[in-house]
């Protein structure tokens, strides 16, 4: 049987703004012709999502 | 506390000094001209990876066959446990991948050709991963809906395989402008 989770409605937005700010800094990066700092973001965002794996 | 900094502290170790390996290699393997081959690679990677990641391809994705050690708390104790289960973590290629994308933050570490460089993409990565350790114990009421978070995620692979796949190509693109600059 499921167990329901309470998940902190504030703390989930954070969660996602934290993770959402590395496509954002990255795309900006690639717009700013910065490709060391949009692979740094790209390899951010490819650790952050790992948290399947936790 | 000291857990989560114990294991924070160590993967970033480990992390740093896989990524200044691949990079360094990189750099000592890779020709001085060797920008067209760096597009071609990682054109390469970064499609079959994506490929993997849909389900496009069969065979089995090529990854370590072991993850870490859960007995090493109850042998060591847990602060040392933490640290041991940072840092082979943090060395990546040592467990399995959730994702084929971790494919192409290696192949980008060595690609680079720079220690440096690829010592800070896989810290980056680090970082990243390491992060949803400080932030899971705020998600919650208890330490006991951890089992049901675990779960929830789960349910949600679609939309973490999707995250993966912006990830891959943002590494991806992001590289090959490296590699015309």
């Amino acid at each position: 049987m499921r167990t329901t989770i309470r998940l902190r409605p504030a703390v989930v937005t954070a969660n996602l703004a934290v993770g959402l700010l590395a496509p954002v800094a990255g795309v900006a990066a690639v717009a700013a012709r910065d490709p060391r700092l949009a692979m740094l973001a790209g390899a951010w965002l490819l650790g952050w999502v790992q948290l399947v794996g936790l | 506390m000291a857990g989560v900094v114990a294991y924070s502290l160590a993967g970033a170790l480990a992390s740093s000094v896989v990524g200044a390996a691949l990079g360094a290699s990189g750099g000592l393997v890779l020709p001085a001209d060797a920008g067209p081959l760096v597009v071609s690679a990682a054109a390469l990677v970064g499609m079959t990876t994506v490929a993997w990641d849909l389900g496009w391809i069969r065979w089995r994705l090529l990854e370590p066959r072991r993850q870490t050690r859960d007995i090493w708390n109850g042998r060591y104790g847990w602060l040392l446990g933490a640290t041991l289960w940072g840092f082979d973590l943090g060395l990546v290629v040592t467990t399995r991948f959730t994702f084929a994308g971790a494919w192409v933050l290696v192949s980008s570490a060595f690609l680079v050709g720079d220690a440096l460089l690829g010592s800070a993409l896989f810290l980056s990565y680090w970082l990243g991963r390491a992060a949803s350790v400080w932030i899971a114990p705020l998600l919650l009421d208890g330490a006991d809906q951890t089992p049901a978070l675990l779960d929830e995620i789960n349910d949600r692979q679609r939309s973490f395989r999707s995250i993966n796949l912006l990830g891959v190509g943002l590494l991806t693109i992001s590289l090959l402008l490296f590699a015309k600059l």
